[in-house]
C-alpha cells in the first residue's frame, strides 16, 4: 500500500504562542480509512485545517514537518497551488452541514463551485446530476435551497461537492456528530462504500468510539497536541495499550459489561498551559515520577513509559 | 468613549456659557466691516451684514444642542412608553401601538418637517417637537422588543410573586435592563435631530431672531464666491456636532457589545 | 408563498398607508393657521370666483369628514390644484421638475451603491489599515450635511479651481446636442450628484463591510475554500449574495435620506428638480405645490419600501 496523504512530524502553532500540534505523524494509504481520535481540544481539527492549509486565523501556522499528499509536500507550495489541490485531490466534509452550506445558493450551486473551482465548466448539468447520484440524492435536489433539505441530505450534498473532483483523500471532521442516529449510519456507509469502491483515503477525526469501530481500519488516539497511541481498529478495542485509551475505552457504554461506564477525571489542558514530561500525567492512574519529566516516545504504536507494566 | 464624551461637555459648555464668553447679540451687525476676511478682532471674519462669524457660531451652537438634545428627549419619552405598553400588553394595543409607529416611520421626516415649519411659522418650540414627532417609533420599536423578551424572564415573575404592580415591575426592573440600547438611539436622535434642523435653518426656516448654523449656510450660499468663511466655519460646526453623537452612540453600543464589530 | 402572492399581500399592506399619508396632508391643511383657503391656494391673489369655486368645490363650510372626501376625490383623479405663484396647474409643474430629480437622485444611488458596496468589501477583505480608512472614511462622510459638502465642493471645483460649473442643469444658452451636450450634462452632474452621494455612500460602505466581515467568518465560506473557490470567487458568490439583502434594504429604507437630501442639494447648486421648486414653493408660500410635493415624496418613500421587501424577498427565499 502506498500512502496517499503522509504526515510527517507536523507542528503547528500560533505564532509567538502555544504550540496547537506538537509533531504528528499520520499516514492514509488508497482505500484506507484512519479515524483520529481525541477529545475537543486535542489538536485533531487543527491537523485537518493544517492539511487543506485554512486555518481559522492568520496567526496560527505549520511551523515544521510535512504534509505529503500523493508525493507532494504541501506545506513548501505557494498559496495558489494549494487552492488548486483543494477540492481536486483533497476534499473536506464537516461537521455540522446546515452552517457549512451558504443559505442563500441551492444545492446543485455548491457542486457546481467544486467543478467551477477547477475549471471544470462544461456539461455542468449531467455532471451535478452524477455527483448527486453518488450519494443516493435524486436529481431534483440540485434546484432546492439548503432550508429545504433535512439535516442528512445537506450532509450528503455537501459530501457531493466534496467527492465532485474524485479526490485521492477526503478529510471528514466528525461527519455525524450533528445529525441523529438512524441518518448517521447511512453517512458512514456512504464513506466505507467509497473507500471500497474507489479507493478514495479517508481521515475520519471523530471523538466517538462507535463511529471509529463501525468505520475505520486504522486508528490514532490524540491528546493535547501528541498522538499517544495508534494500532489497527481490531488491536486498539481488543488490547488498548496507553492509559488514556483504556480510559476513553471504559467510557463507552458497553451493553455487554455490567460495570457503569467510567467517567476520567480532569479534562484536556489548555494549550498556553502544558504540563511538561507525558501531557497526560496529571490525568494518569498509572503515573511515575519520569511521566512528570520526560515525554515518551512513540514506541511500536505507543507513546507511554508505563505501556505494557 | 472618552474623547468624544469630553469634546461634548466643552461643546455644551460652549453654549451654556455663550452669553458670558462673546455678551451682546450676535445678529447686530456693524456697517464698518462688511464680509471681511479672517483679522484681528474677529476671528472668524464678518458676514455680509458685518456681523462677526464666531459670535454667532458661539450662540448658534445653543439653538442646535437645544433643539438637539430636547427632541431626543421628548422622542426617548414617548418612545420608551408607547414602546412599554405595546411590548408588556401585547395583543390589539401592540399591534395598533406598531401601526402608528410604521406609519410614522414611512413618513419622511425632513420634507415633512419643512413643510409643517412653513405652515405653521418658524419657532424653536415646533421645531423640536416636529422633530420628536417623527423620531419616536424607532426607539418604541427597540424597547418593545426589548419588553417582549424580558417579559417572560425569571426575575419578571419573582417580582410579581412579591406582588409588585405592573408598572413598577417595567419602571424599577425591566427599563433598566434596556437603557443600553435605548441611550444609543437617544445620541444617534441628537445627531440626527441637529443635522435636520440645520436643513430648516438652511430653507430659512429658522427662528429669525436666533442665530443658527443652517441660517448661517444659507446666507454663505448667496455670498460663496466672496466669503468663503461664511459656508466653511458654520458647516464645519454642524459636521463636527453630529459626528460627536454618532461617536458617543457608536461608543455606548460598543461598550455594550464589545464583541460586535 | 411564493413571490407573487407576497408582493400581492405587500400591496394591499402599502395602500392604507398611502391613504394615511393623504390624510395627513389634509389635517395639515385643516390645523393651518388662518383661512383653509390659503391653504388651499396659497399666498397669492386669486380671482374671487376661483377663491369661491375652491370654497365650494372643496366643500369649505362642510363638516370635516365631508370636506375630507372631497379632499381624497380631488386626490383620486390627480388634481393637486393650481400653483398661483407659477401660473401653472400644480401637476403640470411637478411633472416638469421630475426629470431633473431623478437624473440627479438616480445617478447618485448609483455611484453610492457601486463604490459604497466595493468599498465595504475591500475593507472587510483586506481589513488593516484600509479597513480603518474605510471606517473613519464613513464616520466623518455621515456626519456631514450635503448642503455644507454642496458649497465646499463648489468653493473647491467651480470657484476655485474653475474646472465645473456651480449652478443649474445645463448652460444658458441651451444644451448641446449629441456626444458634446452629453458630455456638458456630465459636467453639471458631477458636483451635485458626488454632494448627494457621499452620505449615502458612507452609509452602503458601512453596512456593506458590516455584513461582508461577518460572511467571511462563517462556515459556508471555510467550505468553499475547502473546495478550492479563489477568494474572488468567495467573495463574488457567497460574500456579495449574503450580503446583498442588507444592502438593499439599508438602500430601500433610507429612500427618505436620498430624497431629503436631493431637496437641499438642488438648492445649493440651482438644480431645477422637485427639490428647488419645493425651497422656491416655500419662499414664496405657494402651499399648493409644497403639498403635492410632500405628498409625492411620501409616495415614493412608501413604494421603495415595497420594492425593498420584494427584493429582500427575491434574493432570500428564507423570509417568511
Amino acid at each position: 500500500m502506498t500512502a496517499l496523504l503522509d504526515i510527517d512530524a507536523l507542528r503547528v502553532a500560533v505564532a509567538d504562542g502555544p504550540t496547537l500540534v506538537d509533531g504528528i505523524s499520520l499516514s492514509v494509504a488508497s482505500g484506507q480509512t484512519l479515524g483520529l481520535v481525541g477529545e475537543s481540544g486535542s489538536g485533531k481539527s487543527m491537523t485537518a485545517h493544517a492539511v487543506l492549509g485554512l486555518f481559522p486565523a492568520p496567526s496560527i501556522q505549520v511551523t515544521s514537518g510535512a504534509i505529503r499528499l500523493e508525493g507532494i509536500d504541501l506545506t513548501r507550495l505557494s498559496a495558489d497551488a494549494r487552492r488548486r489541490l483543494r477540492g481536486r485531490r483533497i476534499g473536506m466534509v464537516f461537521q455540522d452541514p446546515s452552517s457549512f452550506l451558504d443559505p442563500l445558493l441551492t444545492a446543485g450551486r455548491h457542486i457546481a463551485e467544486a467543478f467551477r473551482a477547477h475549471g471544470v465548466t462544461p456539461d455542468l448539468a449531467p455532471r451535478i446530476q452524477a455527483a448527486l447520484a453518488r450519494v443516493d440524492l435524486p436529481a431534483s435536489v440540485a434546484g432546492r435551497f439548503p432550508h429545504e433539505l433535512s439535516g442528512g441530505q445537506r450532509q450528503r450534498v455537501l459530501i457531493a461537492a466534496a467527492l465532485a473532483m474524485d479526490p485521492a483523500v477526503l478529510i471528514a471532521d466528525e461527519p455525524t456528530t450533528a445529525l441523529d442516529v438512524t441518518v448517521q449510519a447511512g453517512i458512514l456507509d456512504l464513506l466505507r462504500r467509497e473507500a471500497a469502491a474507489r479507493g478514495l483515503g479517508v481521515l475520519l477525526i471523530t471523538h466517538d468510539l462507535g463511529v471509529v469501530a463501525e468505520t475505520c481500519n486504522e486508528v490514532a488516539v490524540m491528546y493535547a497536541g501528541r498522538i499517544v497511541e495508534q494500532a489497527t481498529v481490531h488491536r486498539l478495542f481488543r488490547a488498548p495499550r496507553h492509559p488514556y485509551t483504556q480510559g476513553l475505552l471504559a467510557s463507552v457504554l458497553d451493553p455487554g459489561r455490567d460495570a457503569a461506564p467510567f467517567a476520567m477525571p480532569g479534562a484536556v489542558p489548555p494549550s498556553h498551559a502544558m504540563p511538561a514530561g507525558c501531557r497526560f500525567h496529571p490525568r494518569c492512574p498509572l503515573v511515575v515520577d519520569q511521566c512528570r519529566t520526560i515525554p515518551p516516545a512513540m514506541v511500536d504504536g505507543v507513546a507511554c513509559w508505563r505501556a505494557g507494566a | 468613549m472618552r474623547p468624544p464624551l469630553l469634546a461634548l461637555l466643552m461643546l455644551l459648555l460652549c453654549a451654556i456659557l455663550a452669553p458670558w464668553i462673546i455678551p451682546g447679540d450676535p445678529l447686530a451687525g456693524s456697517a464698518d466691516a462688511l464680509l471681511a476676511p479672517l483679522q484681528s478682532g474677529h476671528t472668524l471674519g464678518t458676514d455680509d451684514l458685518g456681523r462677526d462669524m464666531l459670535a454667532m457660531l458661539l450662540h448658534g451652537s445653543r439653538v442646535s444642542l437645544m433643539v438637539g438634545l430636547a427632541s431626543s428627549a421628548c422622542a426617548l419619552l414617548v418612545g420608551v412608553l408607547a414602546g412599554a405598553v405595546a411590548g408588556w400588553h401585547g395583543g390589539w394595543v401592540d399591534a395598533l401601538v406598531m401601526r402608528i409607529a410604521e406609519f410614522f416611520q414611512t413618513l419622511p421626516r425632513f420634507v415633512l418637517a419643512l413643510i409643517v415649519i412653513a405652515l405653521a411659522g418658524p419657532g424653536i418650540g415646533k421645531v423640536i417637537i416636529v422633530i420628536a414627532v417623527l423620531a419616536w417609533p424607532q426607539t418604541a420599536r427597540v424597547v418593545r422588543a426589548e419588553i417582549g423578551a424580558l417579559r417572560q424572564a425569571a426575575f419578571v415573575d419573582a417580582a410579581r410573586l412579591a406582588g409588585m404592580p405592573d408598572w413598577l415591575i417595567v419602571l424599577r426592573e425591566v427599563l433598566p435592563q434596556i437603557a443600553g440600547p435605548v441611550l444609543v438611539l437617544a445620541a444617534l436622535d441628537v445627531a440626527t435631530a441637529i443635522l435636520l434642523e440645520a436643513g430648516l435653518g438652511f430653507f430659512g426656516l429658522g427662528d429669525p431672531n436666533l442665530a443658527s448654523w443652517g441660517a448661517m449656510l444659507n446666507q454663505a450660499q448667496q455670498y460663496l464666491r466672496a466669503a468663503w468663511w461664511m459656508s466653511v466655519f458654520p458647516g464645519l460646526a454642524i459636521g463636527l456636532t453630529v459626528l460627536l453623537f454618532n461617536l458617543l452612540g457608536d461608543a455606548v453600543a460598543q461598550h455594550l457589545d464589545p464583541r460586535g464589530r | 408563498m411564493s413571490l407573487l402572492s407576497y408582493t400581492l399581500r405587500r400591496l394591499l399592506h402599502a395602500i392604507p398607508l398611502l391613504l394615511a399619508v393623504a390624510v395627513l396632508n389634509f389635517c395639515l391643511i385643516a390645523a393651518a393657521p388662518g383661512d383653509p383657503v390659503t391653504a388651499l391656494i396659497g399666498d397669492f391673489p386669486a380671482p374671487a370666483e376661483y377663491v369661491a369655486k375652491m370654497r365650494q368645490d372643496y366643500g369649505l363650510d362642510q363638516p370635516l369628514p365631508v370636506r375630507l372626501g372631497r379632499y381624497l376625490q380631488h386626490l383620486a383623479s390627480l388634481d393637486l390644484g393650481y400653483s398661483f405663484a407659477n401660473r401653472m396647474p400644480v401637476s403640470t409643474l411637478v411633472a416638469a421638475r421630475l426629470g431633473a430629480t431623478l437624473k440627479l437622485t438616480g445617478t447618485a444611488l448609483a455611484v453610492a451603491a457601486v463604490l459604497g458596496v466595493a468599498l465595504g468589501l475591500l475593507a472587510a477583505r483586506l481589513g488593516g489599515w484600509v479597513d480603518r480608512l474605510v471606517r473613519f472614511g464613513a464616520t466623518l462622510s455621515y456626519a456631514m450635511p450635503e448642503f455644507w459638502l454642496g458649497q465646499l465642493l463648489i468653493l473647491a471645483f467651480a470657484i476655485g479651481l474653475g474646472w465645473l460649473p456651480s449652478q443649474g442643469a445645463a448652460p444658458l444658452r441651451g444644451a448641446a446636442a449629441g456626444w458634446a451636450g452629453f458630455v456638458e450634462g456630465l459636467r453639471y452632474l458631477l458636483l451635485p450628484a458626488s454632494a448627494l452621494a457621499l452620505r449615502y455612500l458612507a452609509l452602503i460602505a458601512r453596512i456593506t463591510r458590516a455584513r461582508a466581515v461577518e460572511v467571511l467568518r462563517a462556515d459556508y465560506v471555510l467550505a468553499a475554500r475547502a473546495r478550492g473557490a479563489s477568494e474572488t470567487r468567495v467573495l463574488l458568490d457567497h460574500v456579495l449574495r449574503n450580503a446583498a439583502p442588507s444592502v438593499i434594504t439599508v438602500i430601500g429604507y433610507n429612500a427618505g435620506l436620498l430624497l431629503a437630501g436631493s431637496a437641499l442639494t438642488e438648492t445649493v447648486f440651482g438644480w431645477p428638480g422637485i427639490g428647488r421648486l419645493l425651497f422656491d414653493s416655500i419662499a414664496a408660500r405657494d402651499t399648493p405645490t409644497m403639498l403635492a410635493i410632500l405628498l409625492m415624496v411620501s409616495a415614493s418613500v412608501v413604494i421603495a419600501n415595497l420594492l425593498t421587501d420584494v427584493l429582500h424577498r427575491l434574493l432570500d427565499r428564507r423570509v417568511a
